[in-house]
């Protein structure tokens, strides 16, 4: 399957295992990665530094209206939504917080299953709220890949939990080292 | 788990395509200047708000009942905000701008998009505690008059005052900042003070005036342009270039980019942080 887009949601424990995703990934990975992580809304600074130091692949905070291009790691600025247009740009919003969350896991995986079909991956990591259940089984009903840290070892299963139940079949349901090592195999 | 608006209803392109048929058809109103993703999330909340079924029977309450559209229009124009959101921004504002603009004898300021108030609010708290209110214009825009009455008696409710207050502490650098110094209680929430409200102008602008505002200091028109289309920055841009005065400024969200739009090449980076443009002399 040629996939176009991965994107990765998680919040509380998820850091690290992102971190680790981004420093084993070959350097020539093109297939854009979008990290939606939940994160405090007045410190905007900061996490895209600390996510480079360790990656292989560039990281940013896309504006408004960036083209989504291969070969980048996407970080979902602090208190907006992060939105995938048709256009294969990005949009932000400044709408209502969405699971107590802005951004919200679930909107943005909701228009990369609408804009990427069954081009798209969608994996939820550790979190402590149910944010991105929705957004996977969007992602699952339009044809994409699902995927989602084994439970078991996630730091906080709250949100892994919520999105096995949520979209019924996910089709991996994978330890951290697997799912890079899926990742690496794409 | 709490639902969003808009839940299990899904606006696609073709019904964004059917509904603007029926928009600029009737109403003279395109609504190919939105960005696509909010503009169908915006209809979602539209349709559940106003009790429909669905988009048909939004387009078939646009098409029967005129009295309909400055609703339509109007619930369409808002978007959420806070008070003083981005503190960081309001301090530059105020220590680095202001000392520029308080060298003419009367300000100009628009605020494009009155919205729900929050903006312009906090806009005139921060002009009149530098005392530079009392020779300011603040220019206001809404989409029509509906949206301008509702922004002007706007009732704010305690909960959504709450993360307002963590700003304009944050604003202030000081714990003990209050915004509500500047409320009054009205039925269940609080209004503002019509002090506050003073020196605003309200101007209709729905995207097809002609006749353009002129001698402007500031554009403060943040988070305004992530509700646009590609096309239709461009084009706002160009109208607010040949409003602002030489040396005006101009200030869009931290996160909104105007590098691609005709005009770019006419401002200089005032503050890269804070996203905020001086117009170039000449």
């Amino acid at each position: 399957m040629n996939y176009k887009l991965i994107i990765i949601g998680g919040s509380a424990g998820s850091f690290q295992v992102v971190n680790q995703i981004l420093s084993k990934l070959p350097r020539d990975f093109k297939i854009p990665i979008i990290l939606v992580l939940h994160r405090l809304k007045h410190i905007k600074h900061g996490f895209v530094e600390a996510l480079s130091q360790r990656s292989n692949l560039p990281v940013l905070e896309p504006d408004d209206k960036t083209s989504i291009r291969p070969g980048y790691v996407y970080l979902a600025p602090a208190n907006y939504h992060l939105f995938i247009e048709v256009n294969g740009r990005f949009a932000l919003s400044t709408e209502e917080p969405v699971n107590h969350s802005r951004p919200a896991i679930d909107l943005s995986f909701k228009t990369a299953a609408y804009c990427f079909r069954e081009k798209a991956i969608g994996i939820i990591l550790s979190g402590a709220n149910k944010d991105g259940a929705e957004g996977l089984k969007a992602i699952k009903q339009s044809g994409g890949l699902t995927i989602v840290q084994d439970p078991l070892e996630a730091q906080i299963p709250v949100m892994p939990r919520a999105a096995i139940e949520r979209t019924l079949q996910v089709d991996h349901i994978f330890p951290s080292n697997d799912i890079l090592s899926f990742l690496c195999k794409l | 788990m709490k639902t969003f608006p808009g839940e299990g209803i899904s606006i696609g392109i073709l019904g964004l395509r059917k509904l603007n048929q029926v928009t600029t058809t009737l109403y003279n109103f395109d609504l190919r200047s939105f960005a696509a993703t909010s503009l169908s999330r915006k209809i979602e909340v539209i349709i559940q708000k106003n009790h429909l079924k669905d988009i048909d029977a939004l387009i078939n309450l646009l098409e029967t009942r005129s009295s309909f559209f400055p609703v339509f229009q109007s619930q369409l124009s808002i978007s959420c905000t806070e008070f003083f959101r981005d503190p960081a921004f309001w301090r530059s504002f105020r220590d680095d701008v202001l000392p520029v603009i308080n060298e003419n004898n009367n300000i100009r300021i628009l605020i494009p998009g009155c919205s729900s108030g929050e903006e312009t609010l906090s806009a005139a708290i921060l002009l009149l505690e530098a005392g530079l209110y009392e020779k300011t214009t603040v220019i206001v825009t809404g989409i029509n008059e509906l949206s301008i009455k509702e922004a002007r008696n706007k009732t704010y409710q305690e909960k959504q005052l709450e993360s307002s207050e963590t700003n304009y502490k944050r604003f202030r650098n000081d714990e003990n900042a209050a915004i509500s110094r500047y409320l009054i209680r009205k039925d269940s929430g609080f209004i503002f003070k019509d002090e506050i409200y003073k020196n605003f102008i309200y101007e209709v602008f729905n995207g097809l005036e002609t006749n353009e505002i002129r001698g402007l200091h500031v554009v403060l028109c943040r988070n305004y342009f992530i509700y646009c289309s590609p096309e239709y920055e461009n084009n706002l841009l160009g109208q607010f270039t040949r409003s602002l005065t030489p040396g005006g400024f101009l200030a869009i969200g931290n996160k909104e980019d105007i590098s691609f739009c005709d005009d770019f090449g006419r401002y200089m980076l005032f503050n890269s942080k804070e996203k905020i443009f001086q117009k170039r002399p000449f």
